[in-house]
């Protein structure tokens, strides 16, 4: 008989109790993955990667073997409107010999190669698992190119092995602060704000720019969705950080504080209200009456026509019930709000990279008997989702077979969704995803075919 | 076996060697993978192949962290192996290695061993894969996990009576298949490996997490009792060959056959089977019988293609022989593996391909990548790609239709089930591939037909038919042209594809690889800015107005000639001056004509002032014209008028107040019609202090509602002889800041270098030497000087202006006559009065009477280095990057030079006060005129001031004696 759930993983588990708003210690996070759990994870240069890689006329050359360029090559869905550069895949494709003598004279010649062949102003070299393991001093050929061709070359060393992902998006900050020193001193623009953590699936970013823009913000930078090298320098003038995936880039934002003096606000744009209130705070924030007025003309307007839209949908969702299995707290939060606005009951929430203060906001907003979960794997979904009795699971691609086996609607919160989810609209959009599959007649079929269990021979 | 040719791959065409072992491990029944390295090696398999299969894909990892890494990973592994097999209770666990466990040096047959030792109860088999990613790709991993499970687990020598049937990495649907064939031959068989089930399984009511279906363990015990082997592969290393083991180490005996694709390599299959006393059904041969009618109906279809085949070799050689049968030229196969013999193997049946006479170039090569793939494929001219997913963004950018087959498909649903294999499943891929052609055919006979047929002769030859179609994004010879501005959202540059060439301007990443050729056919302008001479700071395009000389359109064809063929990235050719291309439209559009009979594909742009725009779009649209710049500066008049003096329009001269209006008025309507064409255009507004410096983010607003793509904010740069040649020169900051204001409303354009009208390369490029001197076959034979090679732009030698007209009626005379004036026309051309004062080179002189002209001889100012008539300069002039401060020419140097002039007629003569500085009485006159036309009116004027002040004074002025006298 299998277990579902290993001994080591149970501090990562919690549940709301009944009453009360939060549960004790709340479950551990911040940990390496369990051996043998199969972590739902991806690795350290994972995490650098899918933060970078949506800079659009920058290199994205991966020193290592072929593998991990392949696996992440036009990893995100995030849309350009510019260069298409990051959409290819570049490695150095390391074989046994350069493990054995070295893999730097390959990468020197990578590097000169791409130069010669398309002159990026801006390159990342992804040092992966061997590289550091084998003794390549990366650094020095990164500076050694900077010096020969005056472009920027940033060595990312993101081994997989050290740490998770979030490290991986604390190296891709460290990265970004090493590309934006270079920005020439700014003064603060007035009433231009940089939108931090958001990587343009699906258009989202420009969603955000367009209500920013009717307020009469500017956004000068996003990072990093459609953004370019000279979009990243232009970002220290800005007067304000929207920080929206506080997981990824909450770090970034403090060191642009330390460095430029930027203040910088969380913000979500998922769902109606916290698009509204981000809008707001923003405007405050900027200390621009004329833009808070704006703010909730917007929420009134676009707000209100999606939730006229919305109200079609509401009886159809009513007290279904929700799994949220996603990358960082502060989405798992707002989908949650979410959830709720639609009269929709989460049952279990869990995140790969939750951070303690994230967990303790879940927790106050979890009904009692909600599954609260930390960096879960299969075995523990499939059980809760299944006692729970989830309607539909929120998360990622490698999820969603799991939720059709077992019966689960599915919605894509991830890096492959092509319908943006952000934004009033994209709150509605969100709605009518729920409802096409929750209320797929697929479900009703599949469960009232006909049963021939005796008749096969 | 070829060595990668390059340092980097890009877009890769293979996989990891793990991604190969998990796989395999997917068809046994009860089996789990745990890979020995980081989290992220199972993570990233289990994304790429739950997309594919849609399946759940549960790989295990032993997570190794810093300290594991440093210390060894032992007990990590240990720990992983317990939990994976309490949470999922395993039969098998193949346990393998990545990049990194092999790199430190794990022992992972040791460890397990340890791990039996430690867990007597536990029966889990463990198998030890080496598997460093580095090692090879996921084909080589496929066959290392079946060697490693056959090797660990095929011992009982029991003889019986059934065969093996080894499977190369093939679709789970092509497995069941095959298991469904050797039924009906009612042999005994073990298929392995079996992901027909475990990798596309059936609904069930209860989930297993544990993949239960797949070749039984026992089965795979009594692999080495069989009667026969049966290996599926063609290029599988025999090193690594299950097959081959089962031969040497149990006497079993192998066949090795091709994967079972297309009729014959089927028939070889059955055939085998047959002689192995396997029943050949009569509805085996009825499936048999409707590929083999299926291929007769759709051979003329087949004959249309031109395929591009790659993945791992298998499947290419597969698929080029099913190709091949059909009458499909292959006429491209490549691998991401290194894989010898590779092309010794599939140049013969890619040769045999086709309907034999002689179909030009076949290409096979291994160790490519997909950036090799679609560079072949253009050259190749293929119209067919075959293979997996990741060539969508190949089959969107070149417009080539891909049949999606084999791993991985994300981008389509049901890749688990594409069919490839057996005589229905290559009916099934042949279908595929006939209606890939046909849609392509139905798609574009009609119009091919119209156009090559009936079209002949209505139409300037080498211009295809879609050119002068309305709309974006389509296709000219089967190439979808980029076209920026196809999808659009307000305020954001949209995405533009950068196809066959991109342009440049338009598109930054373009700007790295494609080169463009300015062509300077355009001698004059028809409107009269204040910030210009012409030779000096034309803002139409850039710094256009420089140019070392005007071509005639056959001159302007031979200079791309020579460009095509030393610029191999030469994608734009664009008119931008030195004057405006709509001044003399006939010019350019000949220009064009000519240039389009020799090449349909070079995207042609033009730069204009936008006056007589509206009158030769439609005119440019049919000759392929699909980038468009205009300038404008205002969008009022009261800031217009003081930036324009003089417009001239339909054969009248409006001063700026009037001007201004007709000309905005134009570029208004210009701009309208050209997005209606589907034009890109662009606007280059020249940011003059103190003048539009507040008014230029109106002018992007109005800009932006006109549907404009991208705006170029140009920093003006004052230069010497023009009327805002005292302005000061905006700083960097200031067009910075305006940039973001004017953003809100435009993207702008951050990379514009401000070319001359006659570069040629890589934007920031200048003129290249091939296209200076000799290169130019008869443009320039004189000697030339060479470049400073600090000068940048390069400027150097350049190409001598047209031959000065001949008059016939004019006498050659020294000096002026009696009455006559004597003039020096600042001229480059050699007609038109079109250098500014200050930094003329070049002079005509010229003597008038103020009624007729008289040529004594051309004059030139400054060392004359070629032959006679020809001017080739060397020195530095202005240099824009530093402002215009920096002056190759001082004026006082000038007064020397047309010294026997009375007056110098320039189309600029800046602040010089109507006085040739440094020579007391002579007087500069601005003409923007032929210099014939400049001579007289500037004689003209003269005679009036004379009679004027005669009046006055009751005597003659008194003219200086060496104007009139001195030769």
């Amino acid at each position: 008989m299998t277990a579902a759930i290993l001994e080591e993983r149970k501090n990562s588990i919690g549940f709301k109790a009944g009453g009360g708003n939060s549960d004790g210690p709340g479950v551990s996070c911040g940990k390496n993955s369990l051996s043998g759990a199969v972590s739902q994870r991806a690795c350290v240069f994972c995490g650098a990667r899918v933060v970078l890689n949506p800079i659009t006329d920058a290199f994205h050359l991966v020193h290592g073997p072929v593998g991990c360029a392949s696996y992440t090559w036009d990893i995100r869905g995030s849309l350009s409107s510019g260069s298409e550069l990051y959409r290819n895949s570049y490695s150095t494709d390391l074989s046994e010999r350069d493990v054995i003598f070295g893999g730097l004279p390959k990468l020197r010649e990578a590097i000169a190669e791409i130069h010669l062949k398309h002159r990026p102003s801006l390159m990342f070299v992804y040092s992966t698992c061997i590289a550091g393991v084998i003794g390549d001093d990366v650094d020095s050929a990164c500076a050694e190119a900077e010096r020969k061709f005056g472009m920027r070359v940033v060595n990312v060393k993101a081994p997989g092995f050290a740490g998770h992902k979030a490290m991986g998006y604390a190296l891709a900050c460290e990265a970004m602060m090493k590309v934006i020193s270079e920005a020439p001193p700014a003064r603060a623009v007035p009433g231009t704000v940089n939108v931090l953590g958001d990587y343009n699936l699906a258009g989202e970013a420009w969603i955000i720019e367009n209500y920013f823009r009717e307020m009469g913000i500017r956004v000068l930078a996003t990072f990093t969705g459609d953004s370019s090298h000279e979009k990243l320098l232009r970002s220290t003038g800005a007067s304000l950080n929207v920080v929206q995936c506080a997981g990824s880039m909450t770090r970034l934002a403090r060191r642009m504080e330390e460095t430029f003096g930027i203040p910088f606000v969380k913000a979500s744009f998922f769902g109606i209200g916290d698009t509204g209130s981000s809008l707001a705070k923003t405007a405050d924030l900027l200390g621009d009456k004329r833009a808070r007025e704006k703010a909730r003309e917007i929420r009134e307007r676009e707000g209100g026509r999606a939730e006229k839209e919305i109200a079609r949908y509401l009886p159809k969702l009513r007290g279904k019930k929700a799994a949220i299995f996603v990358g960082g707290g502060f989405k798992a939060i707002s989908l949650m709000r979410q959830f709720k606005d639609l009269g929709m009951e989460t049952v279990l929430v869990g995140t790969q990279t939750g951070t303690a203060d994230e967990y303790e906001v879940i927790a106050g907003l979890a009904s009692p008997g909600t599954v609260i979960l930390d960096d879960a794997n299969p075995s523990e979904l499939e059980k809760f989702m299944r006692e729970k009795g989830a309607d539909i699971l929120v998360g990622g691609v490698k999820e969603r077979p799991l939720a059709y086996k077992l019966g689960v609607a599915f919605c894509d919160h991830n890096h492959e969704r092509k319908i943006p989810l952000a934004g009033f609209e994209g709150a509605l959009n969100f709605t009518k995803e729920l409802n096409d599959s929750i209320n797929s007649p697929v479900w009703k079929t599949l469960r009232g075919a006909r049963d021939f269990g005796a008749a096969a021979s | 076996m070829a060595e990668s040719p390059v340092n980097v791959t890009e877009n890769p065409c293979k996989m990891c060697l793990p991604l190969g072992v998990v796989t395999a491990f997917y068809g046994v029944a009860g089996a789990m993978s745990l890979l020995h390295g980081s989290q992220g090696c199972s993570t990233y398999i289990r994304r790429h192949m739950a997309t594919h299969y849609n399946e759940p894909v549960d790989i295990a990892s032993s997570s190794l962290s810093e300290e594991g890494t440093v210390f060894g990973g032992e007990a990590n592994l240990l720990k992983g192996l317990a939990n994976l097999i309490k949470l999922y209770g395993p039969k098998i666990i193949g346990v393998s290695t990545t990049c990194l466990a092999e790199t430190i040096g794990e022992d992972v047959p040791a460890i397990l061993k340890k791990f039996k030792a430690g867990n007597p109860g536990i029966e889990t088999e463990l198998v030890p894969v080496a598997a460093p990613g580095y090692g090879g790709s996921h084909f080589e991993g496929w066959w290392l996990g079946l060697r490693a499970i056959v090797g660990h687990l095929a011992t009982d020598p029991g003889r019986h009576d059934g065969i093996n049937v080894i499977m190369g990495p093939s679709s789970p649907a092509d497995v069941r298949a095959v298991k469904e064939l050797l039924e009906e031959t009612e042999l005994e068989f073990t298929v392995f490996p079996d992901i027909s089930d475990n990798l596309d399984g059936a609904r069930n009511p209860v989930y297993s997490r544990l993949p239960l279906k797949g070749t039984p363990v026992a089965a795979i015990k009594r692999m080495a009792g069989a009667r026969a082997t049966i290996e599926l592969t063609r290029f599988g290393d025999p090193e690594a060959s299950p097959g081959l083991f089962l031969e040497k180490e149990w006497g079993v005996p192998l066949m090795r056959l091709d994967p079972p694709a297309g009729l014959e390599a089927t028939d070889d299959f059955l055939a085998t089977l047959g002689e192995l006393g396997g029943k050949i059904k009569a509805k085996t041969l009825d499936r048999r019988g409707r590929l083999m009618d299926a291929m007769a109906d759709s051979h003329k279809h087949c004959a249309l293609g031109r395929a591009a085949a790659f993945g791992d070799p298998d499947f290419v050689l597969s698929t080029a022989r099913l190709c091949a049968e059909n009458g499909i030229l292959v006429k491209l196969a490549t691998t991401g593996h290194k894989c010898r013999d590779f092309a010794k193997t599939l140049k013969p049946v890619m040769e045999a391909s086709g309907a034999g006479v002689g179909e030009g170039e076949f290409v096979a090569e291994d160790f490519r990548d997909f950036s090799f793939i679609e560079k072949e494929a253009e050259r190749l001219g293929v119209n067919l790609l075959i293979g997996s997913s990741e060539a969508r963004r190949i089959e969107k950018k070149l417009g080539i239709p891909l049949a999606r087959a084999t791993f991985p498909i994300h981008d389509r649903t049901g890749g688990q089930r594409t069919r490839t294999f057996l005589h229905d499943g290559s009916l099934a891929f042949l279908d595929v591939l006939a209606n890939s052609l046909l849609a392509e055919e139905e798609a574009v006979f009609r119009e091919r037909i119209v156009r090559g047929v009936r079209g002949a002769g209505s139409r300037p030859v080498g211009v295809p038919a879609t050119h002068s179609k309305d709309g974006p994004g389509e296709k000219a010879g089967g190439v979808a042209i980029p076209l920026f501005g196809a999808a659009g959202r307000s305020g954001v540059a949209p995405a533009i594809a950068t196809g066959k060439g991109a342009h440049p301007c338009f598109d930054r990443e373009a700007a790295r690889r494609d080169a463009r050729l300015h062509l300077p056919v355009a001698p004059s302008c028809n409107v009269s800015c204040n910030y210009c001479s012409r030779d000096g700071d034309c803002p139409n395009e850039s710094r256009p107005g420089v140019s070392s000389a005007v071509l005639s359109p056959p001159e302007a064809l031979e200079r791309f000639r020579v460009a095509k063929n030393k610029i191999p990235n030469l994608s734009v050719v664009g008119f931008a001056g030195p004057g405006e291309s709509l001044a003399t439209p006939e010019l350019t559009l000949e220009t064009m004509e000519l240039i389009r009979k020799e090449d349909k594909d070079v995207i042609f742009c033009l730069s204009s002032n936008g006056l007589a725009l509206p009158l030769w779009l439609k005119d440019l649209r049919a000759l392929g014209l699909r980038h468009l710049t205009v300038t404008v500066n205002a969008v009022e008049r009261r800031v217009a008028e003081r930036i324009y003096s003089r417009v001239d329009w339909m054969g009248e001269v409006f001063d700026g107040g009037t001007g201004s209006r007709i000309l905005m008025a134009n570029q208004f309507a210009g701009i309208t019609l050209a997005k209606k064409l589907g034009m890109a255009v662009k606007a280059n507004t020249v940011y003059l202090k103190g003048i539009n410096d507040r008014h230029v983010p109106e002018v992007h607003e109005k800009l932006g509602r006109l549907g404009v793509d991208i705006g170029n904010l140009m920093p003006h740069i004052p230069v010497a002889g023009s009327v805002f040649s005292g302005l000061e020169k905006p700083r960097d900051v200031e067009v910075r800041a305006a940039r973001l204001e004017c953003e809100v409303f435009l993207p702008q354009m951050s990379h514009c270098r401000q070319c001359r009208a006659d570069a040629a390369g890589l934007l920031g490029e200048g003129t290249p030497d091939f296209l200076r001197g000799e290169g130019a076959a008869g443009i320039c034979r004189g000697s030339r000087t060479e470049a400073p090679a600090e000068a940048s732009p390069r400027r150097g030698p350049v190409l001598a202006p047209v031959p000065a007209p001949v008059f016939p009626n004019a006498s050659e005379k020294a000096a002026p006559g009696p009455g006559e004036f004597g003039m020096a026309v600042a001229s480059e051309s050699g007609v038109m009065a079109d250098t500014g004062l200050g930094r003329a080179e070049r002079f005509l002189a010229r003597a008038s009477d103020g009624k007729s002209l008289r040529l004594p001889e051309n004059r030139e100012v400054g060392e004359p280095r070629g032959g006679r008539g020809r001017a080739c300069r060397s020195e530095t002039r202005t240099d824009f990057r530093s402002g215009g401060e920096k002056r190759g020419r001082d004026p006082s140097v000038l007064a020397e030079k047309p010294g026997d002039a009375d007056a110098v007629a320039a189309v600029g003569i800046g602040d010089s006060g109507g006085r040739l500085p440094g020579a007391a009485g002579v007087r500069a006159f601005s003409s923007p005129e032929s210099a014939d036309k400049a001579v007289i009116d500037a004689a003209t004027r003269l005679l009036g001031e004379r009679a004027g002040s005669a009046r006055e004074t009751g005597a003659e002025r008194e003219f200086p004696a060496t104007a009139r006298n001195a030769r």
